[in-house]
């Protein structure tokens, strides 16, 4: 409070104390006052009830969350993953945080950039452009994060790092893939399929020439 | 009356005159009788697109005389007896820029005139594009016609595109409504005016007849939405009457072109060209929440591409569209991936370096935009990546390690190697990634790229000297059609322009065109309308403004009566199959050539007339124009042997190229100095005015 404030107020009780004709005003301020107060109890007490009456957020129970992820994981194997995305997503919002949960949103979002579905009886791709693709792709690479960061296994951990070099190999990033395909190899050292994964990858990458693909989805 | 309001009409009428003049530049150019059939149209199919920036679907005036929104077919049948009018000849916008659509079609002794413009309005996702479409049926025969024309609404049969918002199956035909209501129709149609008109509907059909005198006319209407509306709607929108919609169409347009730069050249064709570019790149537009994202084309093409959108908003940068060029560079921001490349599509890995090439060409341009320093982060990421890139390479010790790895663009070069134009494009990118962190302030880390471009170039050099090529390949591996390759002197700065490898290259490209002109893709029959632009670009920096004036020719040829160009067709059968214009990179790369021949800035020199043809020479401004160095005004003409420049001063030397088929005569008048061409004149910074004394060019 500033000084200025402090002393306009004094001023006032001075003025307020030194007459009989203060008084009135000074009792009816204190009715105001407490007409105020009994209304702004009141506000309180209904926004209370109102708030406490409203019905919370809903909480994706720990099963209802496996049931929801187990719907996702299924759509996405029936290559629906666009209509899978939802159930994985409310398995997310569960108190149960599990990698897999978000490994396979990030797999679900990764899958379902390229998903064709049919509009007016043609081929289209279900999203509506690259935009939104790369929007997907970007929330997927989060999430394969966050996934990497928390499975406790080493073979969780390579399942993950496996997952980021075929997103990555399928964008067409196939350093940032063969990084991590190294990276699964070194969480899971000695596992041969992995090794013979990053041969086959490196053996692509010297030969690189090759006819290029057509008739993708891609409009052109 | 009191002495103060004794006034009023006094200061009312000094108003009036005051605003007079204002008011009247405002006024759209008068409508006045069109011929679309009088128009030039290069393409077998005519067919134009209307449009709105911003709107989620637009209208296709189908090669037929139909009109198409991605969802429903709007079939005009017009018959007069047994002669049902065949498909228009030319459809065509007025002045072949304004986007009032205009086409023809007779039958028997029917003429059937046809004339449409859109207007956005509100719609479930955005703008919903409402179009008015008039029909003037005119009796041309001395005796009395019956003219009838069928208006249906039809799922779409094999269509060239579909609208992404169109549901899975569209099984049911549409209906046009006729008086207003609840339900939801895809039109309205107007009770017909003019001779005995009656309006009949016949299940999903509406007929709409006049039995016309000689030499009498018939009016209907359709109204239009890109989206379905209530039949209330409907017909409150059609209480706009058509004279005011196509009113409004024009005084909107021509207002948006206004406020662009603008290029006086006397050469009609030339100028309502560039208009032509603009509509269409202020129409490919589209928006994402709070941010804009360029689209191909209205039709097959309704994506965002880094390539075509680069492209999009240098050159609405470059034609004073700076507010929309730099929303579109935020729009891009949504491509970036967490560890730095910009990728719309798989594959293509020259989207990086496009994006930060776009960002530079959009927020230099006429001044920095508060914006720089968060692109200028952005561009350091990207950098950091294909640094990045290039570590891992060169430690692979693969022949081409240095160079980006393999990339399946399912475009372009159409290969799976390791493309050149991605090195190119991330040299380019590396200069605008230099040039924002500076402008940001950031002068240490711009010298820190650059050192890295340095790198970069001379690793680029020592590949192209590895693949003992003549010329630049699509591909350090030598194979794939020639695409990003031609864009390595301009835009990207990598070859000087008048390297041998780029003229070598030029030649190779002309060669199977029969010449300088539209490069060839694939089959020598097809032709490629933008790709070839670049090297236009090239031929004038390379001090051969004729070749680039070939090319523009041919870019001004190949147009439709609306004025858009088709991005492949066959030279044979002016065909474009499905590959329907208009495309952005189209325009984007017209209206780009047209202003490097006027005004270049991409360098340290302002580089003015590098290829004005000599009718510009009549007499040529150019108001308005953004460049490196603020806005730009230039005056330039050619009055017998004098040759006369005034622009506004900037501070670096000025390169002024003479008008073609001149030199210079004697010597020249301080402090101008002689360039390094003989038609070329340097100006140093500060100059406003250059005068030179030609003489005729020797043979």
């Amino acid at each position: 409070m500033s000084g200025k404030r402090r002393s306009a107020r004094a001023e006032r009780g001075a003025r307020g104390a030194g007459g009989p004709a203060a008084r009135p005003r000074r009792g009816s301020r204190r009715v105001t006052l407490a007409i105020a107060g009994v209304i702004a109890l009141a506000l309180v007490a209904l926004a209370w009830r109102f708030l406490a009456r409203r019905p919370a957020p809903p909480v994706v129970s720990p099963e209802s969350a496996w049931a929801e992820y187990r719907a996702g994981v299924a759509l996405g194997e029936r290559g629906r993953h666009l209509e899978g995305l939802p159930h994985l997503r409310r398995a997310l919002e569960s108190p149960v945080d599990f990698w897999a949960f978000h490994a396979d949103y990030g797999t679900a979002l990764f899958n379902a950039s390229f998903e064709i579905g049919s509009r007016a009886g043609a081929p289209c791709a279900v999203t509506r452009s690259s935009w939104e693709r790369i929007a997907m792709i970007r929330e997927a690479m989060s999430q394969l994060e966050i996934a990497a960061q928390m499975a406790p296994e080493p073979r969780e951990r390579a399942l993950v790092e496996i997952r980021r070099a075929d997103l990555a190999r399928t964008w067409g990033l196939p350093l940032d893939a063969l990084v991590a395909y190294r990276r699964a190899e070194s969480i899971l050292p000695g596992r041969p399929d992995l090794a013979r994964r990053t041969d086959e990858f490196l053996t692509l990458l010297r030969s690189a020439e090759g006819p290029g693909t057509t008739g993708t989805g891609a409009p052109r | 009356m009191s002495r103060p309001f004794r006034r009023v009409p006094a200061v009312v009428l000094l108003i009036a005159v005051l605003l007079a003049p204002a008011c009247a530049r405002r006024e759209p150019p008068p409508a006045r009788a069109f011929d679309p059939d009088s128009m030039p149209e290069a393409y077998a199919r005519s067919t134009a697109a209307l449009m709105w920036p911003g709107a989620t679907r637009s209208w296709q005036i189908t090669p037929e005389g139909d009109l198409y929104d991605g969802e429903w077919v709007v079939r005009l049948l017009p018959t007069a007896g047994p002669d049902t009018a065949p498909a228009p000849r030319v459809i065509a916008f007025e002045d072949r820029w304004l986007p009032v659509a205009h086409w023809r079609r007779m039958g028997g002794d029917i003429r059937w005139d046809f004339e449409a413009a859109g207007l956005a309005g509100r719609a479930p996702r955005d703008s919903n594009l409402v179009v008015s479409l008039e029909i003037r049926a005119t009796n041309r025969a001395a005796a009395e016609r019956v003219a009838r024309l069928a208006v249906r609404v039809e799922p779409p049969r094999s269509p060239t595109f579909v609208a992404f918002d169109a549901p899975e199956s569209i099984a049911a035909p549409g209906r046009l409504a006729t008086s207003a209501g609840p339900d939801t129709a895809q039109g309205w149609c107007a009770k017909p005016a003019g001779g005995r008109a009656s309006l009949v509907t016949r299940g999903s059909e509406i007929v709409l007849e006049w039995t016309l005198g000689p030499g009498s006319s018939g009016v209907g209407r359709l109204v239009l939405p890109a989206y379905a509306l209530t039949g209330t709607e409907l017909a409150r929108r059609a209480r706009t009457p058509h004279e005011r919609v196509i009113a409004d169409a024009r005084r909107h347009w021509t207002a948006e072109v206004a406020r662009g730069a603008t290029f006086s050249l006397g050469d009609p064709e030339v100028e309502s060209a560039l208009r032509a570019c603009e509509v269409t790149l202020l129409c490919l537009r589209e928006r994402r929440g709070t941010a804009w994202v360029p689209i191909g084309n209205p039709f097959q093409y309704h994506d965002v591409w880094l390539r075509d959108g680069a492209r999009a908003i240098r050159a609405l940068a470059v034609l004073g569209y700076t507010r929309e060029a730099r929303e579109l560079c935020a729009g891009f921001e949504g491509l970036q991936w967490p560890q730095g490349v910009f990728l719309s599509q798989r594959g293509q890995l020259d989207g990086t370096g496009q994006a930060l090439w776009a960002f530079e060409q959009a927020l230099l341009r006429p001044a920095r935009d508060d914006s720089v320093a968060h692109f200028a982060a952005l561009a350091e990421r990207a950098w950091r990546w294909i640094e990045w890139q290039r570590d891992l390479g060169r430690a692979s010790g693969w022949e081409f390690g240095a160079m980006l790895p393999y990339g399946d663009p399912r475009d372009g070069e159409l290969v799976r190697a390791q493309l050149v134009g991605n090195d190119a494009w991330a040299i380019a990118g590396y200069r605008s990634a230099a040039r924002l962190l500076s402008a940001a302030g950031r002068a240490g880390d711009a010298a820190r790229v650059e050192r890295t471009r340095a790198r970069y170039l001379a690793d680029f050099l020592a590949a192209l000297e590895r693949t003992r090529r003549e010329d630049v390949p699509p591909s350090w591996q030598g194979i794939g059609r020639d695409w990003g390759n031609l864009a390595v002197a301009s835009p990207c700065g990598v070859l000087r322009a008048d390297d041998p490898h780029m003229a070598a290259l030029a030649r190779r490209v002309w060669a199977l065109a029969g010449g300088a002109g539209l490069a060839t893709y694939g089959p020598a029959d097809s032709a490629e309308y933008y790709v070839g632009a670049d090297l236009g670009t090239r031929a004038l920096l390379a001090g051969r403004p004729e070749s680039a004036d070939s090319v523009l020719a041919a870019m001004l040829r190949w147009r439709t009566g609306s004025g858009a160009g088709a991005e492949f067709f066959s030279r044979s059968s002016r065909d474009f199959g499905q590959n329907l214009p208009p495309h952005a990179t189209a325009a984007a790369a017209l209206a780009g050539l047209v202003r490097d021949a006027l005004v270049f800035d991409d360098g340290d020199t302002l580089q003015l007339t590098l290829g004005a043809r000599a009718r510009w020479w009549q007499a040529g401004k150019i108001e308005r124009a953004p460049t490196r160095w603020g806005l730009l005004d230039l005056e330039f003409q050619r009055r017998g042997d004098r040759a006369d420049w005034h622009w506004s001063p900037v501070p670096v030397w000025t390169a002024l190229t003479l008008p073609p088929g001149t030199r210079i005569a004697g010597s020249l008048p301080a402090p101008l100095l002689r360039g390094p061409w003989e038609r070329v004149v340097l100006a140093p910074p500060g100059t406003v005015r250059a005068q030179v004394r030609l003489e005729a060019e020797a043979p």
